[in-house]
């Protein structure tokens, strides 16, 4: 019995991050809480059901209408065990939502029904997504048709990728391997297929894959995988200047028709309407396929033309990313 | 109503009073009106039921056991739609809260009959187009219809939500009547401390019903004016939010959960205090704390979007909010357990799904303080986890409660006595098959396991293959008890008018009532618990 209660209280996977290891404490927590409580219910309601079983029609039974003090106590005592719970929760979900100092980004998009992968020298993967061991890694995702949710049972992370925003999931994996990727959020008809692997690899190991070197060389030539020559930042920079981004954004902070590029990226903006807000990864992506949802101080509506269906999302992906690169 | 009911001889009721298809088509009778609920709700439980089978069974082994992917994802979809909007909403409030409110409060009909038969009919024609929609092609979202797949999707996804928008009507109009009538139509006496709690548990729910349901009304008919008129709300291709519908619709069928437990949380109340013969726990507590139910459900809806990507801050309070929850809650449980004190329990049908309700509905409640912790929420949103905790409290609360009351109500609504062995045993059947069905699938999805999956990884097929033999332990359960409970319409004995002891006044008349109900006006001088010796 207490074997099989061992064998429950904690998930059967490999747990891969600290992140990991946290959410099994808590699980564990909460499980042995409910054990007692559990024990405390229905034991009480099994041992009221033998000592009370009814012996004859003429059983007497005492009045009682109840007994406020318990009432009031067992609230207090669960408000503040609920409390502690959310908490704990909440300090740990915090964590993982925070991201860390100069991590490894790979940019992520899910597609009925596949997961493909662009890393930052200009790779891109299907299904398998490979990082570096202990690297803080930070995926900025996002989906090209309807929801989908990235989920890495090892990791005991998962977020939903929603068309037309980036949602990002940080972590850092501690154990060289592969662990099961899963789609999470209906999808459609092969949605059970929508599948990969997460593969942790050494940081040698995982620089030769990347610039398909050392063993990895063939494979690439084979076709496993797909290189472009260029990275994440040049593809962006050719964009840049073949949409013609360049005739009215400069890259070095000379005003042209447009705000200038430079140190964009992290910087507080404020806009026609009065609010400000801190330029991240969604806010460029708006700007390029909806560039009136919010207009810069300063700059008039519609003079920017919109570029939503002219660039594909591996394209916003390099030109976001080309524009990060000019903020320290 | 007239006075004219009263003049009939003794020994006739509702059923014999009038004959013919025709009686009851245009009947006013709340208890005739509850009755059709009654047949028509059980017939889509039971087509869910066949189609929940059909699931496990092709689930019992990874790849296609019986059916294709597509018609996998249309039957899971079909699942949950016919259970949770044919079967599980109407079916307590409307089935057995019909037969059962004008009585318990002394009335002889809810205050607005014909819109009482309206409310019905407008069910009814919601249903048909549901089930026209089936035969058109049917729908592959999931009961949740999340956007933009449930715009792009082919299948026939505007026209089921269109019948969910219908039947929201009728589940406005009889939350409205119930309202009202237990404010108006009170037998002299019957102050508000002396309803019993199914009633103030049916109340909490009607105050869901009438607030919450018209914004589901209003989010699937913008989703069928998207699908159709290519407006954009919620696809962002067509420059709409798909976050957005996900909360408005949570808005609503958070609520609904509540909708779906609360009046199975008063049949509890009454059975347990019936088959002990104890006056009830803390009377108050279990009254306000459905009154509390109902309002923080109102505040909770965000705990279903914990990785959708809304905001950090909205999901920390989405998750304190969440744990409120538990409070209210666990008060009840220990109430009801603590009614059964120094009682004398007498372990007949209706008490063993009482019991059964406790057991299961614990788990249920436990397991969400695992999803509403927002770290542990993000490993096991979404996974199959989340399925068994639904199911525990869905059908181990709600599904026990309904059987509790249908077993406790049954002579008293049929006249007939069902048997009491063919009952103990299909119980045990039931409750035993739905440990083995869902305790595997907590197993299952704290692994990772996610939900909505047609094929699943060779680590998961054990516990598939237990969890799919658990479905036939329940069928199998619910076979027989189809069986006995319509064997007794003709073979089992004449009810007594209390063959149980209650002391609420549907016992005061007989089984089954005569069509107002009682012959005189009660006057209602004591509580509906008064047992024990003082
Ligand atoms: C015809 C001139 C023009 C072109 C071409 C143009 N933009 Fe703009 N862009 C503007 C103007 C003017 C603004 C400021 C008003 C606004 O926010 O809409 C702006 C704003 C932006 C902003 C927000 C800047 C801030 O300071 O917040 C981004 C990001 C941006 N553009 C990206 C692009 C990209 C990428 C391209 C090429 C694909 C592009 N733009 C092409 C004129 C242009
Ligand atoms: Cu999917
Ligand atoms: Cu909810």
């Amino acid at each position: 019995m207490l074997g099989l209660l061992l064998s429950w209280s904690k998930p059967n996977l490999p747990a891969v991050s600290s992140f990991a290891t946290n959410v099994d404490t808590i699980y564990a927590f909460i499980f042995w809480v409910s054990v007692i409580c559990f024990i405390a219910i229905v034991g009480t309601m099994t041992y009221f059901v033998f000592k009370y079983r009814r012996k004859s029609e003429n059983d007497k039974t005492p009045y009682i209408e109840g007994h406020t003090p318990t009432e009031v106590g067992i609230s207090i005592g669960l408000f503040v065990l609920v409390m502690g719970l959310f908490y704990w929760g909440w300090v740990e979900y915090m964590h993982s939502r925070t991201s860390p100092m100069n991590p490894y980004e790979i940019n992520v998009v899910g597609q009925q029904w596949s997961w493909n992968f662009q890393y930052a020298n200009g790779k891109r993967t299907q299904r398998n997504i490979h990082i570096p061991v202990n690297t803080p890694i930070r995926l900025i995702m996002t989906s090209s048709d309807v929801l989908h949710s990235f989920y890495v049972p090892a990791l005991r992370l998962k977020q939903d990728v929603v068309p037309g925003t980036y949602q990002y999931l940080a972590f850092s994996a501690n154990t060289p391997g592969e662990y099961d990727i899963f789609c999470a959020e209906f999808c459609g008809l092969d949605h059970s297929a929508m599948l990969g692997k997460l593969v942790v690899m050494e940081a040698e190991e995982f620089a030769d894959w990347q610039d398909d070197m050392g063993k990895y060389a063939k494979t690439a030539a084979a076709g496993g995988t797909q290189a472009s020559g260029k990275s994440l930042i040049e593809q962006g920079r050719d964009l840049y200047s073949s949409k013609t981004c360049s005739a009215c954004h400069s890259d070095d902070g000379t005003p042209r028709v447009g705000p200038s590029f430079k140190d964009l990226f992290g910087k507080t903006e404020e806009l026609t309407d009065g609010a400000t807000i801190t330029v991240d990864e969604t806010y460029i992506r708006d700007s390029i396929v909806d560039p009136n949802k919010q207009v810069v101080k300063g700059f008039v509506a519609g003079t920017m033309p919109t570029f939503k269906g002219q660039l594909n999302d591996d394209e916003l992906n390099a030109l976001v990313a080309f524009i990060k690169s000019l903020s320290k | 109503m007239s006075d004219h009911h009263d003049a009939h001889p003794v020994g006739t009721n509702f059923y014999t009073d009038q004959r013919g298809l025709k009686s009851w088509l245009f009947t006013l009778d709340h208890k005739r009106i509850g009755m059709m609920y009654l047949a028509t709700t059980m017939l889509f439980f039971f087509v869910g039921g066949l189609m929940a089978l059909l699931v496990r069974l092709e689930l019992m082994t990874p790849g296609q056991t019986i059916v294709s992917a597509g018609t996998y994802n249309k039957l899971f979809t079909l699942h949950g739609a016919v259970m949770i909007f044919l079967f599980i909403i109407p079916v307590i409030p409307a089935a057995l809260g019909n037969f059962l409110l004008p009585i318990m409060i002394g009335a002889k009909d809810v205050a607005f009959p014909r819109l009482n038969l309206a409310s019905y009919y407008i069910f009814i024609g919601g249903a048909a187009l549901a089930l026209l929609s089936i035969v058109l092609g049917s729908a592959d979202t999931g009961w949740t219809f999340y956007t933009p797949y449930s715009i792009r999707s082919a299948t026939s996804v505007a026209l089921i939500t269109f019948s969910v928008f219908i039947m929201g009507f009728s589940s406005i109009l009889t939350g409205l009547n119930f309202i009202v009538t237990i404010h108006k139509l009170r037998a002299p006496g019957m102050t508000f401390y002396k309803m019993p709690l199914f009633l103030w548990a049916i109340y909490a729910t009607a105050i869901i019903q009438v607030l919450a349901t018209p914004v589901i009304g209003i989010t699937t008919v913008l989703l069928v004016i998207e699908r159709t008129l290519g407006i954009g709300f919620f696809d962002p291709k067509l420059g709409g939010d798909p976050v957005l519908f996900q909360h408005f619709f949570w808005f609503y069928s958070h609520p609904a959960v509540y909708i779906m437990i609360l009046p199975a949380m008063g049949i509890i109340s009454e059975v347990i205090a019936v088959f002990s013969r104890k006056h009830i726990f803390g009377y108050k507590a279990i009254a306000y704390s459905s009154l509390a139910i109902a309002l923080i459900s109102f505040l909770v809806w965000g705990h279903h979007m914990f990785v959708s990507g809304q905001s950090e801050l909205s999901s920390t309070l989405f998750s304190v909010l969440t744990m409120l929850v538990a409070i209210p809650t666990a008060i009840k449980v220990v109430n009801w357990t603590a009614t059964m004190y120094k009682g004398s329990i007498d372990l007949k049908t209706p008490m063993l799904y009482a019991l059964a309700f406790l057991f299961l509905f614990t788990i249920g409640g436990l397991t969400g303080l695992f999803l509403a912790t927002l770290a542990v929420d993000v490993h096991l949103h979404d996974t199959y986890f989340v399925v068994a905790h639904f199911h525990y409290v869905m059908m181990g609360g709600t599904v026990m409660g309904l059987l509790a009351g249908l077993h406790y109500w049954w002579p008293k609504m049929t006249g007939r006595m069902y048997s009491e062995k063919w009952g103990c045993v299909s119980a045990v059947l039931i409750f035993l098959g739905f440990n083995v069905t869902f305790l595997s699938q907590f197993v299952l999805g704290r692994d990772g396991m996610p939900r909505r999956y047609y094929d699943y990884l060779p680590q998961y097929a054990n516990l598939n293959m237990v969890s799919t033999f658990g479905s036939w332990m329940i069928g199998s359960g619910f076979l027989i008890m189809t069986i006995y409970l319509l064997g007794s319409l003709s073979r089992g004995a004449k009810a007594p008018t209390n063959p149980w002891g209650g002391k609420t006044l549907e016992w005061m008349t007989s089984s089954p009532p005569p069509t107002g109900n009682f012959e005189t006006v009660p006057h209602v001088t004591e509580g509906p618990y008064e047992y024990g010796v003082k």
